[in-house]
């Protein structure tokens, strides 16, 4: 592990600056901000970092310095220890009785949390560390793989508030997670599945001690007591297998007997079954043979499969469960606003739509709203998958769950509960899991037909054998029954699905119907939209067309100073290309809704805004209009600002062999200009599209056999979305629960696309790898089998695995393509 | 041959009696994480505690 010892590792460039001891970001040497730790000072960066470092070294954690391999998560962490004072209290009843479960006649409580915020193990031990020196808890671990901390302590002692603030004093964040019934079962579960699969596995190994060596010695090397002595052994280690291992298909089997309804336990069962009764039958009569160690690995490498194949889908789950738990138990609701600052705290479930909240620097914002006052940053890494913060301005959208990482922020809550963006994001993945593709389906009815098919051969097999050689013919019947292997053909498909669905939902983008994966690699035509897709919805100036008397930089430090407090896309744009203006602002500033800005520089009066507006004379009827006293002075020509992959993004495409779109609402000019930029053929780009004509040309493409994926904004071209074979929309501010599309782009990485279209390619191709190997397998050893050519041992070896081999196989779309 | 005898009894038993404990560890938790005790052991101070030390965080 590389140890980062700040200050030598991450040295900042010149010699005025260092490295932050905390947190790595440039630091003056001479700052009055530092520590000193191991009998030196260390500088920091700013208040905020040596507030976290010097709670860390004072409470004797100064080994997480010593011991790190990754600096902190600077954005989300910097100003945690301001934020104290400001902590919401989770001591509400209502908060209390969602997270805290109590023991022991009400003195013992305990929660659960998340520690977010975590960059390497050595933060998981700081978290711990600081949880464990709060006076009251009575123990607390952390679990390193799921990041989840188990936490008790006694009443009266602490509360939950100060347990959650001593976590957030070192820098990291714990979120309390919601006791939920099914995720305690769930685990439970999967602890069953995991003792099931060790036992087998030790059996296994020990039964395998015992009969290998009877394999490859003499018979006569070995006494006959000797050799019965291992065969009743072999037995009572095969019991707890039979017993105990094997119960998920004895219940599997039961079921299917009861819904009349067979599944691949009941063919699975039957063999378990039936080789361990002739072992039984050929142990007490002393003639024919064992099948112990078959058995038993057998029942192991079925059960891995299954164990492999559950804690996959749990992590897929897992991922919905943390969306779920983002939202923040408790908020800070303005009730006075705007005569007055007063605030309560009142459960995150209580506040409706309309209520005015204050969201404090560090904490995480309780609910979608808008942003009323305050300007600043937002940290939407747990929606978007991107961790550089998102910048906001008044009237921008907050997303609950988000982290805010600016000055503290004054909102109105927009929707809560089932209607906010967390939950339909945890709904629409929820639905996608759910959800079966058509070739899903297809293997699954496939391998229904497929068990009892294989019991009937099965029994046809040992009728036949019975008039060949009546001594072989339950043993080809048990052969046939083992070696037949359909559960491959049944998690072929399945798995691979839920593998590369989490993978992709990493990467930023929810899918949100189950045909997304099995669709996109057959697609050969790519229609984009242009605004809020390929470009930013941010504006950029183009060209400006001034007045005859004044030079374009005189134009732009009157249009600054007059937009100064402005957060307008076109102040912005302007803010970008203006002389330094410094604070120089124009006076009697007003804002006039749906037409511009108007102020007095040096007592002439100056509107910026609209051609109807600024000034009737101007030509051009979509640009922003300069005039002084009702006169024209300057144009200013705007464009949309292309996203910066957007480039890369459509020529990966068009290498991948794609055919590119443009259609845009957007006048001809712009759009021709940006289908150039892009590369994008000129026969392939539309402008002035009304949607109607959008979804014309869709069908038309459709109709003459293309497939075609479109990528639009969602909410305006819902039906366009609709009529495409795959419809993805970017989910940067959009309204979720409105949209329609089959899959959401949430990260603001378009080249997402393409690492998805990659990995949807993959998919199918592994796909393809493991419905061969189950097919290829099964021709091979079915006829094998009933030639009698196979025993029942090697039969259940294979079958074992073959299936284990299609699991491993999908697993490997879990790793990310980048 | 005749250790056999008492070989092959005796390592059932430790059979079986590996299977328990392996039940009761798994049963108790012991498997859930297999990464923190690891880095607990490296990364929990056994130094002289700094000057400054103050229990209650």
């Amino acid at each position: 592990m590389p140890h980062l010892q700040s200050g030598s590792a991450f040295n900042a460039r010149g010699d005025s600056t260092v490295a932050c001891f905390h947190c790595g970001l440039p630091a003056l040497r001479d700052t009055k901000f530092g520590v000193s730790f191991d009998g030196s000072f260390r500088a920091m960066c700013c208040v905020g970092c040596e507030a976290v470092a010097k709670t860390i070294i004072d409470a004797g954690l100064g080994n997480y310095y010593r011991e790190r391999s990754a600096l902190p998560d600077v954005d989300a962490l910097a100003n945690a220890a301001q934020t104290n004072a400001q902590l919401p209290r989770f001591d509400l009843p209502e908060i209390q009785s969602s997270y805290v479960s109590t023991a022991n006649a009400g003195e013992s409580k305990s929660a659960a949390f998340y520690i977010d915020g975590v960059t390497c193990n050595a933060c998981l031990w700081l978290a711990e560390s600081a949880l464990r020196r709060v006076s009251g808890v009575t123990s607390a671990t952390v679990n390193y793989v799921t990041h989840r901390a188990e936490v008790k302590w006694i009443e009266n002692k602490t509360t939950l508030a100060s347990i959650i603030d001593s976590v957030t004093r070192v820098g990291l964040r714990a979120m309390p997670v919601a006791a939920v019934e099914r995720q305690v079962s769930r685990a439970r579960e999967r602890r069953t599945l995991f003792i099931q699969l060790g036992v087998a596995l030790l059996a296994m190994m020990q039964v395998m001690m015992f009969t290998v060596p009877l394999y490859f010695t003499a018979a006569e090397d070995i006494s006959h007591e000797a050799q019965r002595l291992m065969q009743w052994a072999s037995l009572l280690l095969t019991l707890p297998v039979v017993l105990y291992s094997a119960k998920p298909f004895w219940q599997g089997a039961l079921r299917d007997l009861r819904t009349r309804h067979l599944s691949m336990d009941a063919p699975v069962a039957l063999a378990i079954a039936s080789t361990f009764a002739t072992s039984l039958w050929s142990l007490f009569t002393g003639q024919g043979a064992l099948y112990f160690d078959s058995i038993s690995m057998f029942v192991f490498l079925l059960l891995a499969s299954r164990y492999l194949e559950s804690s996959i889908r749990d992590r897929a789950l897992g991922r919905i469960e943390r969306l779920t738990n983002a939202v923040p138990a408790v908020a800070a609701q303005l009730i006075g606003y705007p005569n007055s600052g007063e605030s309560v705290e009142i459960t995150s479930a209580a506040l409706k739509a309309g209520d005015i909240i204050l969201v404090p620097t560090g904490q995480i914002i309780a609910a979608d709203a808008v942003l009323l006052e305050g300007a600043g940053e937002v940290d939407e890494a747990i929606i978007t998958g991107e961790s550089r913060p998102v910048k906001l301005g008044v009237g921008s959208k907050l997303i609950g769950g988000t982290l805010n990482l600016g000055s503290p922020l004054i909102a109105r809550v927009m929707c809560v509960g089932a209607a906010s963006t967390l939950a339909s994001i945890a709904r629409l993945a929820e639905r996608s899991l759910g959800e079966r593709p058509q070739l899903t389906a297809l293997t699954d009815r496939v391998a229904r037909i497929v068990a009892p098919a294989l019991i009937l051969l099965a029994c046809l097999a040992g009728v036949v054998w019975f008039f060949i050689d009546s001594a072989q013919s339950f043993n080809v019947a048990v052969a046939v029954l083992a070696v037949t292997c359909p559960c491959a053909i049944a998690l072929a498909a399945p798995l691979a699905y839920t593998s590369a669905t989490l993978t992709i939902s990493k990467n930023g983008l929810l899918i949100a119907r189950g045909h997304v994966l099995e669709v996109l690699p057959t697609i050969n035509d790519v229609v984009f939209d242009k605004t809020g897709t390929l470009t930013t919805g941010e504006l950029v100036i183009t060209d400006i067309e001034t007045a005859q008397g004044i030079t374009r930089d005189e134009v732009l430090l009157i249009a600054a100073m007059l937009e100064m407090g402005a957060t307008h896309p076109i102040a912005h744009a302007i803010k970008k290309l203006a002389p330094h203006c410094g604070e120089m602002i124009a006076q009697q500033l007003r804002l006039i809704p749906g037409g511009g800005v108007e102020g007095v520089i040096d007592g002439k009066t100056y509107r910026l805004g609209n051609r109807a507006f600024a000034c009737v004379e101007a030509s051009d009827d979509d640009a922003f209009v300069l005039s002084r006293d009702g006169k024209w002075l300057a144009t200013f020509e705007t464009e949309d600002a292309l996203k910066a992959d957007a480039a890369k993004t459509i020529s990966s495409l068009q290498q991948a062999g794609l055919t590119v779109h443009l259609l845009s609402g957007d006048r001809a000019l712009r759009v021709k200009n940006v289908a150039q930029e892009l590369g994008i053929n000129n026969e392939h780009t539309f402008a002035a599209q009304t949607p109607l004509q959008k979804l014309a040309y869709l069908e038309q493409l459709r109709k003459a056999g293309h497939k075609v994926a479109m990528i639009g904004d969602g909410v305006n071209d819902a039906p366009v979305l609709g009529t495409a074979d795959v419809s993805i929309a970017m989910g940067a501010g959009a309204d979720l629960p409105r949209l329609t599309a089959d899959a959401v782009l949430l990260s603001p990485s378009l080249s997402t696309v393409v690492t998805t279209l990659q990995l949807a390619r993959r998919t199918k191709s592994v796909i393809m790898q493991n419905f061969c190997w189950a097919i290829l397998y099964n021709l091979i050893a079915i006829p094998l089998a009933l030639a009698n050519v196979i025993n029942p041992a090697w039969a259940a070896i294979g079958m074992g695995v073959s299936g284990l081999i299609v699991v491993l196989n999908s697993m490997r779309l879990l790793h990310r393509a980048r | 041959m005749e250790s056999l005898w008492l070989l092959i009894p005796l390592s059932v038993v430790l059979a079986f009696i590996i299977g328990a404990l392996f039940w009761w560890a798994a049963d108790r938790g012991q498997f859930d994480d297999l990464e923190g005790p690891g880095e607990r052991l490296l990364q929990d101070d056994d130094r002289a505690p700094e000057p400054t030390h103050n229990k209650t965080v």
